[in-house]
């Protein structure tokens, strides 16, 4: 193919991407958003709002976040922190397919430079807190997590809500420790 | 040779020409809609009180995936950030009408696009219906 003509097709399917359009059920609920829910909650007995807050932001701060929103009128708590991204997998793949791709361009005889496969580098995860006083004197606690991650070449690699039960589990034995650290002080 | 670089240089001016690549126009601008029509698909009015309603709105959004930005009982608003290999932004603004009802409405962008679609919206009211029910039988 010639330059000319690849050059072509990369002006379309970048302006393609950069003015596409929204995926069709990005606003629909789903079973999977059943399933998200029930990872995502717990619910918390003989404890007030204001104590399930406090103890939850206690926990952010273990964990290194930086508070940026807190309401206490409304139950929600939003908080930031930006970390290496850097994965020993990712960081592999990243090198083993910049080095196949090379491999295979200098083998199919072109001279055009190679793209490499950047790992990934940084990323800055945000995570909400909602409090939801339930009748019988509990709350129910829901966090969400998500993160941006860039790559080595400061190009966004990744834009994701995670989706990992364990990741949720660690944060709820981390609030319950908070918790019960929360009621003794009273 | 001629012919491609006729072709590279009338697509350029298309995609220049199209909403894709103006700049200060986009400060105060509503994609070519006037505003009756822009709100006309972003708005829906519920029979909930507002309290019922920014629950729902905050539920309904979590379930679908945001994270809750930032939410203001006095000004009735919430704004939200879904992240899923793209970036949707929302912003729900409640208001109450009388001692019933409930105006909600809601505006979202793509990446850097304003969503314009009446579908999308009709989806997010469609799950918020949904939401607003489970909470009037909780």
């Amino acid at each position: 193919m010639s330059l000319l003509k690849k050059i072509l097709i990369l002006l379309l399917v970048s302006t393609l991407i950069g003015c596409g359009a929204i995926p069709k059920d990005a606003l629909r609920l789903t079973s999977l958003s059943l399933e998200l829910r029930q990872m995502q909650q717990k619910e918390y007995a003989n404890i007030s709002e204001k104590q399930a807050l406090i103890a939850s932001a206690n926990v952010l701060q273990d964990t290194g976040y930086i508070i940026k929103e807190s309401d206490l009128e409304l139950g929600l708590l939003l908080a930031e922190k930006d970390r290496t991204a850097f994965d020993a997998e990712n960081q592999a793949a990243a090198i083993g397919g910049t080095v196949l791709i090379a491999v295979l361009s200098g083998l199919s005889g072109s001279t055009q430079p190679v793209q490499p496969i950047y790992a990934d580098k940084n990323q800055k995860i945000r995570v909400s807190i909602i409090f939801r006083v339930q009748e019988g004197n509990s709350v129910n606690v829901r966090v969400s997590f998500q993160r941006i991650v860039w790559n080595t070449a400061n190009q966004v690699s990744r834009l994701e809500t995670i989706r990992d039960p364990e990741i949720y589990q660690s944060f709820y034995t981390k609030l319950d420790k908070s918790i019960f650290l929360a009621k003794e002080d009273v | 040779m001629k012919k491609i670089i006729a072709i590279i240089f009338i697509l350029y001016t298309a995609f220049s020409l199209s909403g894709c690549a103006q700049s200060t126009g986009q400060i105060v601008d509503s994609e070519s809609e006037s505003q009756v029509q822009v709100r006309s698909y972003q708005t829906r009015e519920y029979d909930v009180d507002s309290k019922l309603a920014i629950r729902s709105v905050i539920s309904v959004l979590q379930d679908l995936g945001f994270v809750i930005d930032r939410a203001d009982t006095l000004t009735g608003t919430i704004s939200a950030t879904k992240l899923d290999g793209y970036k949707i932004e929302m912003t729900v603004s409640l208001r109450q009408k009388g001692d019933t009802t409930t105006s909600v409405r809601a505006n979202a962008q793509y990446g850097v696009k304003a969503i314009t679609e009446p579908e999308i919206y009709q989806d997010f009211f469609t799950s918020l219906d949904k939401s607003i029910f489970l909470e009037k039988n909780l």
